[in-house]
C-alpha cells in the first residue's frame, strides 16, 4: 500500500469523511475514552509531574538521533552477537523485496504478522501476497481490515476505529461467521481462527516499538499477545524498524515504555511487554531458529538532515491523534495516509514528499495541545508551523494566500493603510449583512459563514472611541 | 539456517555520519539526565510492602479486566492447595508447566502429576500441547509491584509459546522477586547484557490478553490467556 | 502605574466595547492608560499562515510601537503568547532579537497582569447568573494562565461558573485556519457550541475575542440566546 492510501482528491476525501456519522462519532468517543484514561494513569505516574517524565523521554530521543550512526552500528553487532542477521534498507522497496526474497528462498507459505506502522509504509504485506505467500495479520484490527479487502488504517493504535460492529460483523460473516455483531464474539470467531495460524506459519513479521543499542534487543508491546505468539512459534523471523527507533539502553527504554502505553491507550501498562533477543537457545522447541532485522531508512535521513528531525523523536503511541481537535473531526482516512493527525501532518509530506500532500499543515489549529501531551516532546505544533512555512516561502504553493498576505502584511505594518483599511471596512461588508451580522460571506469568508455568523465591523472603531473621549476629556 | 551477516551497513552508516557532520564516533558517553523521576517510586519499600502494592495492582487490574485477574498473598505451607484451586476454577482440563524443580520443592509434585511439562528434546509436541492447555502454571522471573507483571526470562525447560496459548494462566510470584517497576527490572537486563547474557526473550506480563479494536469495547483473551491468576507467596 | 494598551485589531475593529471594558477596568483601579495610535496587528494572521518573512515589518513596527512602554497589557492571550515569540523569529537578527525580547518581558494578558502582576482579583464586579468560561489554547497552554480568569470569575457577584465537557479544548477559530480550512473549523466550533448549549448557561466568558466571535458565531447561528462576554467587559459589569 505504501504510504498514500488513496488517489482521491483531498476535499473529495474530506467531504466524503464529514459524512460519516459513526467514523466521527467513533472518533469523538475514542478521543473522550482515552484522554480520560491518559490523564488518569498520568496523574499517578510517580508524582504526577508528566512533564518531567516528557522532557527526559524527550532527551533519551534526542540523544540517540545526535548518536545514530554509532548506537544504529552497536545495535547490528549486538543483534549478530545475539545469531540474528541485519538488513539495512534504503527504501522501502529494498526492505521489502529483502524481505519477500528471504520468504520465497526459505519456501515459506505462510506468514503471521504482528501489526506495524512501518510495514504499512513500505507495503509489505502486498509484496508478500504478489509473490504467493500467505499473509496473515493477527492484531484484531488488522485481521478485520485484511478481511475487509485491506481496508486502510484510520488511527495509528486502533485502526478499525472506522468499522462498526455490524459492519464487522457483516466482514467476518463472508468468511464463516455466523454470529451477533457482539465484540465478544467476534473476537472469539478470530482467536479461533487465528490461533493455528499462529503454530503453523512458516515465518513471522512484526514491527518494533524500541531497539536496544546496548543488547541488540527488539522491544515489543501489546495487548492482544499477538506479538509474542508471533515471536514464539515461527522458526523464521523478521523484525522490521524504522531506523530513528532506538535507545541506547534497557534503562532508558524504561522510561519511553513507561510512557507508552499510557499515552497510547491510557494504561498504566500494556499486558504484554516483550523483549526479543535474537534466535532461541540451542534445543529449545520453539522460537526463532533463524531472525533477521530490517533497518528501514525510506527518507528518514533527509529528515535527519532537515529542521524537522525532532519528529524522528516519536514513538507512535498516537496520544497527538487523540488530542487533535482536527482529527477529531475529519478521521484519519482525511489525511490520505498511513500516518495521520498531527504526527501524520509533520511526517507525511517529508517522507512522501509535499505534492500529493501539500493540504495537510493546513489541516492545524494551531492549538497546541499534540505538543502538550507528546510523550517524546517534539514540539509538533511548531513543526507543522514550520511546514506551512516551506510551502509559503520556499515552495508559494498558493499564489492567492502568498498576494493576500502580501497584501496584509503590508497593511499591518503601515498604521496608515491599516486605519484606512479598517474604517472601510463596514461599508464593504455591509452587502453580506443580514439582521445586524455578516451571514452570506463570499471567497474566504464563506467557508466562516456557512455554519456561523460573524459580528458586524464596528462603525466606531476602538480607537475611534479613544480618541473622541481623550479629547472630550482634554476639554 | 543464516547467522550473524549484516548487509549494506557501511553505506548506510556513513551517510549518517556525513549527515551529522563527523565520523562516527567510538565511543558515546551515555548523559546523565538531571531528573530520575523512575527512582522515586517505591523507593525504601520493603519486600513485604512491595508485595501489597503488587497485591494492590492486581486489584486495580481485576477491576478493570471485570475479574479475569486475581491475586492473593499466602505463604508457602498454603501453596499446594491454592494451586490446586485454581487449576480447578475454570473445569478441569489439561495442564502444562515448566520443567522447574522448585514445583517439587514447594510440594507441588502431586498437585501437578497430572501436567505435562515442557520438555524441548520433544519438540513439536510441547506447542499442540500448549495449544490445548486449559491452564499453564509458571514462576515469575522478577515481579513488578507499580503494574503486577510477572517475567519470565527464556531459557530451556519453559517453552516460548507456553505463555500464551493457554485458556488459563496460574503463576506463582515468590514475594523476594518484587521490585517496584520496570526501571529495576530494566536495570537487571542491563546488567546482564553488560555481562554478555542476553536471553532469547524476557516478557513482562501483566494481563490477560484483551483488546478494545471493536468499537473500543475491551474483549478479553483475543489471542492469549483469557484469565491470570497471582499467587503472591510472602516466604519464598 | 502607566499601561500601555495593546487592544489588538480584531477588538480595535470588531469589538470595540473589549476595549473600552479594560480601559475602564484599569483606570477604575488607578492606573493611567496610554493607547499608541499606531498600533495595528501582533501579526499573528500572516506568520501563523506560514509568512514569515511577510510578517517582520509587521513586528518591527509593534516593536516600534511599543518599545517606550512600563508595562504591556492586552485583553488577548493569544496576541500576547505570540508577542513572547518574537525573540525566536528574529533568532539570526541580534538587533531586534534584543528589542523583541524586552518588549516580550514586558508585555502581559489582562488576567495574567491583574492577578500576577499587580495582585488584584476583586472588582466589586456584579453579574447574575450562569456562566461557562472557554479556555483559550494559547493563553492556557502556551502562557499557562489557566487559573488567573478563574479566581477573577469566582469574585464576581451573582455569578455562578460551571464547567462544561471539554472545556480545555480548541474552539476551531484557528486564525486564517478558520477560513482556509473553514469546514473543519466549524465543526469544530459547532461541537463547543453543542456542550456550552448542554451546560445550559446564562453567559459564554471568554479571555480572548477571537475563540468568542467564533464560539458566538456558531451560537448565534443556532439562534442561541447565550449572552457572550469578555473577561473584561464581565469584571467591569457593576
Amino acid at each position: 500500500m505504501g504510504i498514500k492510501i488513496n488517489d482521491q482528491k483531498f476535499e473529495k476525501n474530506l467531504e466524503k469523511n464529514l459524512n460519516d456519522d459513526f467514523m466521527r462519532a467513533a472518533m469523538v468517543k475514542a478521543q473522550d475514552l482515552i484522554t480520560k484514561n491518559r490523564e488518569n494513569v498520568l496523574s499517578q505516574l510517580g508524582d504526577g509531574n508528566f512533564r518531567e517524565w516528557q522532557q527526559l523521554s524527550g532527551d533519551i530521543r534526542a540523544h540517540v538521533l545526535e548518536n545514530l550512526d554509532f548506537y544504529l552500528n552497536q545495535f547490528a553487532e549486538n543483534v549478530v552477537k545475539n545469531g540474528g542477521n541485519v538488513f539495512f534498507a534504503k527504501d522501502a522497496k529494498e526492505a521489502s523485496e529483502y524481505v519477500t526474497n528471504l520468504a520465497l528462498e526459505r519456501g515459506v507459505k505462510k506468514v503471521v504478522k504482528a501489526k506495524s506502522m512501518v510495514t504499512e509504509e513500505i507495503g509489505l504485506n502486498h509484496a508478500l501476497m504478489d509473490a504467493g505467500v500467505d499473509v496473515k495479520e493477527t492484531d484484531l484490527a488488522e485481521y478485520i481490515l485484511q478481511l475487509d479487502d485491506w481496508n486502510p488504517p484510520s488511527h495509528m493504535v486502533v485502526p478499525s476505529l472506522h468499522l462498526n460492529k455490524t459492519q464487522i460483523r457483516d466482514v467476518f460473516a463472508e468468511n464463516g461467521y455466523t454470529g451477533e455483531d457482539l465484540p465478544e464474539d467476534l473476537a472469539a470467531f478470530a482467536r479461533a481462527q487465528l490461533r493455528n495460524e499462529f503454530v503453523t506459519a512458516d515465518m513471522g513479521i512484526y514491527g518494533c516499538n524500541f531497539a536496544i543499542a546496548e543488547s541488540g534487543a527488539i522491544t515489543l508491546i501489546s495487548n492482544e499477545g499477538n506479538i509474542d505468539l508471533c515471536t514464539a512459534a515461527p522458526e523464521l523471523q523478521v523484525s522490521v524498524m524504522g531506523m530513528e527507533r532506538i535507545v541506547a539502553t534497557y534503562e532508558d527504554a524504561d522510561i519511553c515504555i513507561s510512557l507508552l502505553g499510557r499515552s497510547a491507550v491510557g494504561a498504566k501498562n500494556t499486558s504484554y511487554t516483550t523483549f526479543v533477543n535474537g534466535i532461541t537457545e540451542e534445543g529449545a522447541a520453539d522460537g526463532a531458529k533463524e531472525f533477521h532485522v530490517v533497518i528501514v531508512d525510506n527518507g528518514r535521513s533527509e529528515v535527519l538532515k532537515s529542521q524537522f528531525k525532532e519528529v524522528l523523536q516519536c514513538m507512535r503511541c498516537a496520544a497527538c491523534l487523540n488530542a487533535c481537535p482536527v482529527y477529531r473531526q475529519v478521521g484519519g482516512h482525511s489525511y490520505n495516509a498511513i500516518y495521520s493527525g498531527p504526527l501524520g501532518v509533520v511526517l507525511t509530506p517529508l517522507l512522501a514528499g509535499y505534492d500529493d500532500f501539500k493540504e495537510l499543515p493546513y489541516m492545524c489549529s494551531l492549538c497546541g495541545e499534540c505538543t502538550e501531551v507528546c510523550p517524546s516532546n517534539i514540539p509538533l505544533h511548531k513543526l507543522i508551523h514550520e511546514h506551512k512555512r516551506v510551502l509559503a516561502e520556499e515552495k508559494k504553493a498558493s499564489a492567492f494566500w502568498g498576494a493576500s498576505m502580501s497584501g496584509a502584511g503590508m497593511v499591518l505594518s503601515r498604521p496608515w493603510m491599516y486605519k484606512l483599511g479598517t474604517s472601510m471596512a463596514p461599508m464593504m461588508t455591509k452587502p453580506l449583512m443580514v439582521d445586524g451580522k455578516i451571514k452570506k460571506g463570499v471567497s474566504v469568508l464563506k467557508g466562516w459563514t456557512d455554519k456561523r455568523d460573524m459580528p458586524a465591523m464596528e462603525k466606531v472603531r476602538f480607537r475611534d472611541w479613544y480618541e473622541s473621549r481623550s479629547k472630550g476629556e482634554k476639554k | 539456517m543464516l547467522k550473524g551477516q549484516i548487509l549494506n551497513r557501511e553505506s548506510f552508516i556513513s551517510n549518517l555520519s556525513n549527515i551529522l557532520g563527523r565520523d562516527m564516533p567510538k565511543e558515546v558517553v551515555h548523559p546523565e539526565f538531571s531528573s530520575k523521576p523512575q527512582l522515586e517510586i517505591y523507593k525504601g519499600y520493603t519486600q513485604a510492602q512491595l508485595a501489597e502494592e503488587f497485591h494492590k495492582n492486581a486489584q486495580v487490574n481485576k477491576a478493570g479486566s471485570g475479574g479475569k485477574i486475581d491475586s492473593v498473598i499466602i505463604e508457602k505451607k498454603d501453596l499446594a492447595k491454592l494451586v490446586a484451586e485454581k487449576l480447578a476454577a475454570q473445569g478441569t482440563g489439561p495442564i502444562i508447566a515448566w520443567n522447574d524443580k522448585r514445583f517439587a520443592e514447594w510440594g507441588l509434585n502431586d498437585v501437578l502429576k497430572d501436567a505435562y511439562v515442557w520438555t524441548d528434546e520433544k519438540g513439536r509436541e510441547n506447542i499442540d500441547k500448549a495449544l490445548n492447555a486449559s491452564y499453564g502454571v509458571c514462576i515469575s522471573d522478577l515481579s513488578i509491584a507499580e503494574t503486577a507483571s510477572y517475567t519470565v526470562i527464556d531459557k530451556l525447560g519453559k517453552g516460548r509459546s507456553s505463555n500464551f496459548l493457554p485458556l488459563n494462566y496460574v503463576c506463582i510470584v515468590p514475594q523476594s522477586t518484587i521490585v517496584p517497576r520496570l526501571t529495576q527490572g530494566m536495570q537487571k537486563l542491563h546488567e546482564m547484557s553488560k555481562k554478555g547474557i542476553n536471553p532469547a526473550a524476557v516478557n513482562f506480563i501483566c494481563g490477560s490478553s484483551s483488546s478494545s479494536d471493536i468499537e473500543l469495547n475491551k474483549v478479553w483473551g483475543v489471542h492469549g490467556p483469557i484469565r491470570l491468576s497471582y499467587i503472591i507467596v510472602s516466604d519464598l | 502605574m502607566k499601561v500601555t494598551l495593546f487592544t489588538t485589531c480584531i477588538v480595535d475593529f470588531m469589538a470595540m466595547n473589549v476595549g473600552k471594558a479594560t480601559v475602564e477596568l484599569l483606570e477604575g483601579l488607578g492606573h493611567e492608560i496610554d493607547y499608541p495610535k499606531n498600533q495595528t496587528c501582533c501579526g499573528q494572521p500572516t506568520y501563523n499562515t506560514g509568512y514569515v518573512e511577510k510578517t517582520k515589518n509587521t513586528i518591527k513596527h509593534f516593536i516600534e510601537t511599543f518599545e517606550h512602554a512600563e508595562v504591556i497589557v492586552s485583553p488577548s492571550g493569544s496576541c500576547v503568547s505570540f508577542v513572547k515569540e518574537y525573540p525566536h523569529i528574529f533568532e539570526d537578527d541580534k538587533e531586534w532579537k534584543e528589542r523583541a525580547e524586552k518588549v516580550a518581558a514586558k508585555t502581559y494578558e489582562l488576567s495574567q497582569f491583574l492577578i500576577d502582576v499587580i495582585n488584584v482579583d476583586d472588582f466589586s464586579a456584579k453579574l447574575p447568573g450562569k456562566a461557562v468560561y472557554h479556555h483559550n489554547c494559547h493563553t492556557a497552554r502556551f502562557l499557562q494562565v489557566k487559573e488567573q480568569p478563574l479566581t477573577l470569575l469566582s469574585k464576581v457577584e451573582g455569578l455562578e461558573l460551571v464547567d462544561f465537557h471539554n472545556s480545555r479544548k480548541c474552539c476551531g477559530f484557528g486564525g486564517t485556519f478558520s477560513v482556509k480550512m473553514g469546514e473543519i473549523s466549524a465543526e469544530v466550533a459547532d461541537e463547543k457550541a453543542r456542550y456550552i448549549q448542554e451546560a445550559n448557561p446564562d453567559y459564554l466568558i471568554g479571555a480572548d475575542f477571537a475563540c468568542l466571535m467564533n464560539i458566538g458565531g456558531r451560537l448565534s447561528r443556532l439562534g442561541s440566546n447565550i449572552q457572550v462576554m469578555h473577561l473584561a467587559e464581565v469584571l467591569n459589569s457593576k
